[in-house]
């Protein structure tokens, strides 16, 4: 990583990274084989935090023993304000998609009354991935307003 | 097209104060080296503030450092 990079660009580097590697591994882990149901969607929620946090401890100490200058300014202040700007519109959408599945695929169970508990394991899943890609796309637009101009 | 509608002539006002480092101006204007870098490239333009205090680290107007180019702009 290049010495010369501000703060926070070295941090979305680090945070783009944590979250394309959480999205992965939460992908695999709720949508390969047999559908975990929401007892299991709890542990694997509660796993996903866990990483990120030590995850996103450990990176931002690297980076700033790599360079210990974490000044900001307006610029950065700028840029991380329209990137969010931008993942809040893919966090949205990701809620209203959950909402549209939520209603449309948790048949209730005309026996218990109940909704499938699958069916709101798989809302959950969406939600959760929906976060992650959010924070993703917040990163994301970041390195780009650094490298092309904001 | 540069993302900015804004010139500006930093990079020849700094060598004109005795080469003047980017990490230098960024000390006077409370700014990084980084983003100094990104106004001379026009990949950023400063809010008012910091604009008034480039003009005033060099002892020039506003005008003399920034210039409006509404044609420059990333389309």
């Amino acid at each position: 990583m290049d010495r010369n990079l501000p703060f926070k660009e070295r941090s979305a580097w680090i945070n783009a990274s944590i979250m394309l590697l959480l999205a992965g591994y939460y992908y695999v882990k709720a949508f390969s084989g047999e559908p975990p149901g929401p007892a299991a969607t709890l542990g694997l929620l509660f796993q996903v935090v866990v990483f990120i946090v030590v995850l996103e401890i450990v990176g931002h100490i690297a980076i700033t023993l790599w360079d210990r200058r974490t000044d900001t300014d307006e610029r950065d202040k700028l840029i991380e304000a329209r990137a969010g700007n931008i993942a809040g519109y893919v966090l949205g959408f990701s809620v209203v998609t959950t909402i549209g599945y939520a209603l449309l695929f948790s048949a209730i169970d005309p026996k218990t009354q109940m909704c499938n508990p699958t069916s709101i394991a798989s809302a959950a899943h969406l939600l959760v991935l929906g976060m992650l890609f959010s924070e993703l796309t917040k990163a994301g637009a970041q390195l780009v307003f650094y490298r092309r101009g904001v | 097209m540069a993302p900015t509608a804004v010139t500006n002539q930093i990079r020849r006002l700094r060598f004109d104060r005795d080469e003047m480092t980017q990490a230098d101006l960024a000390g006077h204007i409370g700014v990084t080296r980084q983003t100094v870098n990104a106004i001379e490239a026009g990949k950023y333009s400063p809010s008012l503030e910091v604009a008034f205090r480039i003009a005033q680290t060099f002892g020039v107007s506003l005008e003399e450092v920034f210039q409006y180019e509404p044609d420059r702009t990333r389309k």
